[in-house]
C-alpha cells in the first residue's frame, strides 16, 4: 500500500463528506454507478475530486449484485433516478467466481459470453442516448499455467485479456461508450499494491480499500472530459524545463537536449509534450529571456523536438509570468482555466498559482527524470479520440495572430471584413460532422447561449427527427485559411415558433459577422416555412457573459429576465435582415 | 512503546478515519458501543493498522479486533 494513496483517501473521503452535506448545484451531473462489488466511500471521494474541477454530481449507487435486475426493471430506482451517465463498474473477482463455476470447455469461451452479458446490460441504456462508462479488468495472480497462461484459452489469464480486448474495441467503435482503464491503474500501482484479498472476503471490496481513491479520481477525470472541461494550452518555461542549462549563459552548444545523459531526459519530455500537442493541445512559451536568445535553440539546435512552428504564442521577456500568461489567454481568446503552466522553478510556479488560481500549475518533482510519469499520473489531457480539426487547431490559432495584425491596417472594420473574403457554408447536421459538432459544444464556454452540451447521440437524434429539429453546423474560411466547423445552432420547432435550443460558436471567429450571417439564414428559413417567431434564451454560466445581450443586438425583444437567464423573441416577418460581409453557401446552392 | 502511548495512537487513528471530529473515542471504545464503528470503518481500520505498524493482520484476527483494547493487545503482541 502506498503512503500517498492512503492519505489521499482519508483527505478526499473526509472532505467529500462535507461537500455532500451541502446541496448540489443545479448544473450537477447525474451519475449512476452499477457495481458487482463495493467501493468504499465512493460518493464522498468522487464529490471531492469533482469539486476540485468545479463540478458536482448527483450519484446513484445500486446495491452490489442487483444491477442486472435494476436495468431490466423499468420501474426500478435506477430509472426513477434518470441518470445521464452510467458507470458499469465490474471487477475481476466477480468474474473469477463465475469462471470457476464452469466446465473446462465453457471456460474456453467465457470472456466472450460474459461480454455478451455486459453488452446486454448497457445496450438498452446506451440506446436511450445515455453515456456509458465501462472498465477494463486487472489481471489476477492465479496463473495455473505459469508463464504460458495467456496462451491457454481456458485459463483465467487468457479470459481476462480477451475480455479487456472486447471492452476496448467496443468502446472504440461506439461514441456513447467511455473507458475507465482500471487494468492500467492497477498495473501502475502494481498488483501487489492493488489487491487486498481480505477486503474482498470481508466486504466484497475488490482492491485495497484505499485504492478507491484511484478509481474515483479516474472517474472524475472522465466525467470532467464528458462535461467538456478540457485543458487546451500548455505554457512552457524554457531554461531547465525544455532543455538543461540556461541559453543566455551556456549558449546553444552548452544546453542539454538530445542523445546522451541528461539531454535524453529533456528529449523525452519534449517528445511527450509534442505528442500532447499533436492531439490538439496548443503550446505556448513563457520564458524570462531575451527573445532573440530564447529562439536560438528552436532554430539551430539539431536535437530540439518541439519546433518554433509548434508554438502558437512565444513570449520571452522579463515581465512576471502571470501577466504574460494573462496576455496569452487574451490573445488566444481562451479562458485561464484551460491553461497548464510547466516550469521547473518553484518560485515562478508559486507566483502564477497565486496570481492566477484558475491555471493548473503542476508541482513538478525536483528530479526531472520523473516529470513525464508525474504529469501522466495527473491525467490532465483526458479526451476521447481526436478529430481532423484537432490536428489543424494550432495552425488556425496562428492564422488568427496574423489576422489580428492585419486588422490594424484598415481604416474601418467593414473595410477589413470585406478584405478578408470570408466564405461560409451552412449545413444541416450530417453524420460526418457529428464528432466535431459534439466536440465544439463540449469545448465552447464563452460563446454558448444555453450550454446544452449535446452528445454525439443527441446530434443523431436531431438528424433523425428533421420534422422537430433544425440542427445547423457552420464552416468558415477566409483568405488566411480554413477555420473548419466553427458554429452550431440547434433549434426546436414549436408550432408557430422556432426555439433556439443551443447556439455555440468558437471564439476564434468572433466579430466577423458570423452570427449575423447565421441569423440571416434562420430568418429566411422561418419565412420559407411560415414560422412567425424565433425565440432564444440565454442561460448564464460563469463564462458566457460575452453573449448576454447577443439576441438584443440581433434585433430580438426581451420577454423575461431573471438573475440567471433571459428569454427573447424575434418577429420574423417584421425584422430587418442583419448586415454582414460573408459569402454564404447554403446546402442547396 | 507503553500501553498508554499505543492506546493514544490507536484512538488518534480511528478519529482520523471518522468524518466527524466531535465523536468521542476513548480507550474503552468498542465497535458495539460506538455507533460510527461500522463494518466499513472496521475495514479501513485494519488497512490503516497494517500500514501504520507495517504488519499483516490475518482475516481471522481482523474480525476479532473490535475494541480499542483488543487492538492494543494485538499490536503489542505483534510489533
Amino acid at each position: 500500500m502506498l503512503k500517498d494513496i492512503s492519505s489521499s483517501y482519508r483527505y478526499h473521503s473526509k472532505r467529500g463528506k462535507a461537500i455532500l452535506a451541502e446541496p448540489r448545484g443545479s448544473n450537477s451531473l447525474r451519475l449512476a454507478v452499477l457495481s458487482d462489488h463495493v467501493v468504499p466511500r465512493l460518493q464522498s471521494i468522487l464529490a471531492s475530486c469533482l469539486e476540485e474541477k468545479s463540478l458536482s454530481a448527483e450519484v446513484y449507487e445500486s446495491d452490489f449484485g442487483t444491477y442486472q435486475i435494476e436495468v431490466l426493471d423499468k420501474s426500478s430506482a435506477l430509472y426513477e433516478f434518470n441518470p445521464d451517465i452510467i458507470y458499469l463498474n465490474l471487477c475481476s473477482q466477480a468474474f473469477r467466481e463465475r469462471f470457476y463455476s464452469l466446465s473446462l470447455s465453457e471456460k474456453e469461451s467465457f470472456a466472450e459470453s460474459y461480454f455478451e452479458e455486459i453488452t446486454g446490460i448497457y445496450t438498452p441504456l446506451a440506446d436511450q442516448g445515455k453515456s456509458i462508462i465501462l472498465n477494463t479488468f486487472p489481471q489476477i495472480e492465479e496463473r495455473i499455467f505459469g508463464e504460458d497462461s495467456p496462451c491457454v484459452l481456458n485459463s483465467l489469464s487468457s479470459n481476462l485479456n480477451r475480455l479487456n480486448q472486447l471492452v476496448i474495441s467496443k468502446v472504440k467503435s461506439n461514441p456513447n461508450l467511455y473507458l475507465l482503464d482500471v487494468g492500467f491503474i492497477s498495473s501502475r500501482l502494481g498488483l501487489l499494491n492493488w489487491y487486498h484479498e481480505k477486503s474482498w472476503y470481508q466486504a466484497k471490496i475488490p482492491f485495497h480499500p484505499f485504492n478507491a481513491v484511484c478509481l474515483a479520481k479516474a472517474l472524475s477525470d472522465i466525467l470532467a472530459a464528458i462535461r467538456g472541461k478540457l485543458l487546451k494550452c500548455i505554457v512552457l518555461d524554457l531554461d531547465n524545463t525544455m532543455w538543461g542549462g540556461i541559453i543566455g549563459d551556456d549558449g546553444v552548444d552548452g544546453i542539454k537536449v538530445g542523445p546522451g545523459g541528461e539531454g535524453e531526459v529533456f528529449s523525452h519530455f519534449q517528445n511527450y509534450i509534442k505528442t500532447i500537442h499533436e492531439k490538439g493541445v496548443l503550446l505556448a512559451v513563457c520564458s524570462k529571456n531575451e527573445e532573440e536568445n530564447a529562439k536560438i535553440p528552436f532554430n539551430s539546435h539539431p536535437h530540439m523536438i518541439i519546433k518554433e512552428e509548434d508554438i502558437v504564442c512565444f513570449i520571452a521577456n522579463w515581465t512576471d509570468k502571470a501577466s504574460n500568461i494573462r496576455q496569452i489567454s487574451l490573445s488566444l481568446n481562451l479562458g485561464l482555466d484551460s491553461f497548464v503552466f510547466l516550469d521547473d522553478n518553484p518560485v515562478e510556479r508559486a507566483q502564477v498559482k497565486d496570481a492566477l488560481p484558475q491555471v493548473v500549475v503542476p508541482e513538478l518533482p525536483e528530479d526531472n527524470s520523473e516529470w513525464v510519469s508525474f504529469l501522466d499520473r495527473l491525467n490532465l489531457f483526458n479526451s476521447f479520440g481526436f478529430t481532423d480539426d484537432d490536428l489543424k487547431r494550432s495552425q488556425m490559432y496562428k492564422e488568427e495572430a496574423v489576422r489580428v495584425q492585419a486588422k490594424t491596417k484598415y481604416q474601418n472594420i467593414n473595410e477589413f471584413l470585406i478584405s478578408l473574403d470570408i466564405n461560409m457554408e451552412i449545413n444541416p447536421f450530417r453524420e460526418n460532422d457529428v464528432a466535431r459538432i459534439a466536440q465544439l459544444l463540449q469545448r465552447s464556454n464563452q460563446f454558448n447561449l444555453r450550454t446544452q452540451r449535446l452528445t454525439e447521440g443527441d446530434c443523431r437524434m436531431v438528424i433523425n427527427n428533421p420534422g422537430s429539429y433544425l440542427g445547423l453546423s457552420v464552416k468558415l474560411e477566409d483568405k488566411f485559411g480554413d477555420y473548419g466547423l466553427v458554429s452550431v445552432v440547434n433549434c426546436r420547432r414549436e408550432s408557430q415558433n422556432l426555439f433556439i435550443d443551443e447556439f455555440a460558436m468558437s471564439c476564434r471567429v468572433l466579430k466577423r459577422g458570423v452570427e449575423e450571417a447565421i441569423f440571416e439564414y434562420l430568418i429566411n428559413y422561418c419565412r420559407e416555412n411560415e414560422i412567425q417567431f424565433m425565440r432564444g434564451e440565454y442561460l448564464k454560466t460563469p463564462k458566457n457573459n460575452l453573449v448576454k445581450e447577443l439576441y438584443g443586438t440581433l434585433g430580438f425583444i426581451k420577454l423575461e429576465e431573471t438573475e440567471s437567464s433571459s428569454l427573447w423573441e424575434l418577429s420574423v416577418m417584421d425584422t430587418q435582415v442583419p448586415t454582414h460581409f460573408i459569402n454564404v453557401r447554403r446546402p442547396n446552392d | 512503546m507503553t500501553r498508554e502511548r499505543l492506546t493514544e495512537e490507536i484512538i488518534e487513528l480511528i478519529q482520523g478515519l471518522l468524518d466527524d471530529d466531535e465523536i468521542q473515542v476513548s480507550g474503552s471504545s468498542t465497535a458495539s458501543i460506538l455507533e460510527e464503528w461500522d463494518s466499513m470503518l472496521q475495514i479501513e481500520l485494519i488497512a490503516s493498522l497494517e500500514e501504520q505498524y507495517s504488519i499483516k493482520i490475518s482475516l481471522n484476527e481482523a474480525s476479532r479486533l473490535s475494541s480499542i483494547q483488543a487492538i492494543v493487545d494485538y499490536i503489542q503482541a505483534n510489533l
